[in-house]
């Protein structure tokens, strides 16, 4: 089995480059790298905008699973810089204050919770997807701090009634 | 409350600043950019698209081709390998006859294309080549047409290097497509997608120049 560890500035060094930059360092025939960081640069343009969309931010906050660790550990494995994590607090912050916080309203989803869609998520698929699957299991762990199982199983209070797949 | 998701259209930004305008005048505060949701499925196939055709800008020029012309299988062979595997495969399905020699020479299944609305499908063409690599070789060899498309060994590891691609994104459009709201999905998919990308970009060649490529990136430990 080979191991790599691919330590966070060099993944951070390449992200902030150009990627035209990076390109024209391979050879011509090295299509999969080259086409690999063109597919990268797409994704890098509207991670960074969704990236400041309040809503998407407090989505990751609010899962139990997740929490701000997210962000923390995202910045040791290179997926994240303290800037960005430092803006993403900000901007949760505002969010809860400014709409949330004062209101007195009482929210009650219509959804289901995380937890429960994660087990829903268990499911279908080939060998290949599984595979798949099990190499995000891995990326995810790397990412949270609470361990699978460790949330108590919350059903839902019955106020919805969606059937999944 | 108050979000907006729908396709990444221009018009659906315009109506959503136009509802923030009329919210505005009530002297309501709602910032119409925070407002709009993506949609994510979109973003894949961008991604998708920049990673199978680069930023040539022609791809749906070459993906809106229906008759095939040696001009037409010269833009895909520029490509790289897996414009050669789609000359391949587009040759061998225009015909019955070609498929059936296909299948004399030892293929299990048949070759699957790629097309233009579905991003996934260019990993089901790619699979079903590798599926059938030797009758596809085979195939290659005896048919003069495809002389410049056969597919070298580097061209054939490179095939299987982009299904350690095509695959997480696979398995992420299933993950996000749901009848439930799945927000807090969204940041961590993308990043997954961007370590995939970066892995392949920066970890691969180096492995590469050591000769020691990993059949998959599943394998890894």
């Amino acid at each position: 089995m080979i191991s790599i560890r691919v330590h966070y500035p060099i993944w951070l060094f390449f992200t902030n480059l150009n990627h035209r930059d990076v390109i024209n360092r391979y050879p011509p025939e090295a299509h999969l790298a080259r086409a690999a960081h063109l597919g990268l640069a797409k994704l890098c343009a509207y991670s960074s905008k969704i990236r400041e969309i309040p809503v998407y931010l407090a989505a990751v906050v609010l899962d139990p699973r997740q929490k701000s660790d997210y962000f923390e550990l995202g910045v040791e494995q290179g997926d994240w810089t303290e800037r960005e994590v430092e803006a993403a607090r900000g901007v949760v912050q505002l969010l809860w204050v400014g709409e949330y916080q004062q209101s007195g309203l009482q929210f009650v989803s219509s959804a289901n919770s995380p937890v429960i869609r994660e087990k829903e998520c268990l499911r279908r698929g080939t060998l290949e997807l599984d595979k798949a699957d099990e190499h995000h299991r891995q990326w995810q762990a790397k990412r949270r701090r609470i361990t699978p199982g460790s949330i108590p199983y919350i059903p839902n209070n019955g106020s919805h009634n969606l059937k999944l797949y | 409350m108050g979000y907006f998701q729908g396709d990444n259209a221009a018009n659906n930004g315009t109506m959503i600043r136009s509802i923030a305008r009329t919210l505005m005048d009530q002297n309501a505060n709602y910032n119409p950019e925070c407002r709009q949701l993506r949609c994510m499925g979109h973003v894949l196939n961008l991604s998708i698209k920049a990673f199978w055709f680069g930023d040539s800008g022609s791809s749906q020029e070459l993906l809106d081709v229906i008759v095939v012309t040696d001009g037409t299988m010269a833009l895909w062979r520029k490509l790289g390998p897996w414009g050669k595997a789609h000359n391949i495969t587009v040759y061998i399905r225009s015909s019955v006859q070609r498929k059936q020699q296909l299948k004399r020479l030892g293929a299990e299944t048949l070759l699957q294309a790629g097309n233009a609305t579905r991003w996934n499908s260019g990993l089901a063409m790619i699979q079903s080549l590798l599926r059938n690599k030797e009758a596809v070789n085979f195939f290659c060899l005896n048919n003069p047409d495809l002389a410049q498309d056969s597919l070298s060994d580097a061209d054939w590891l490179q095939l299987e290097s982009a299904v350690c691609i095509l695959q997480p994104f696979l398995r992420s459009t299933l993950r996000l497509e749901s009848k439930v709201p799945n927000l807090w999905e969204v940041i961590p998919e993308i990043d997954y997608l961007s370590g995939v990308y970066r892995y392949v970009a920066i970890v691969l060649p180096i492995l590469v120049k050591r000769n020691s490529l990993p059949t998959s990136i599943f394998d890894f430990n």
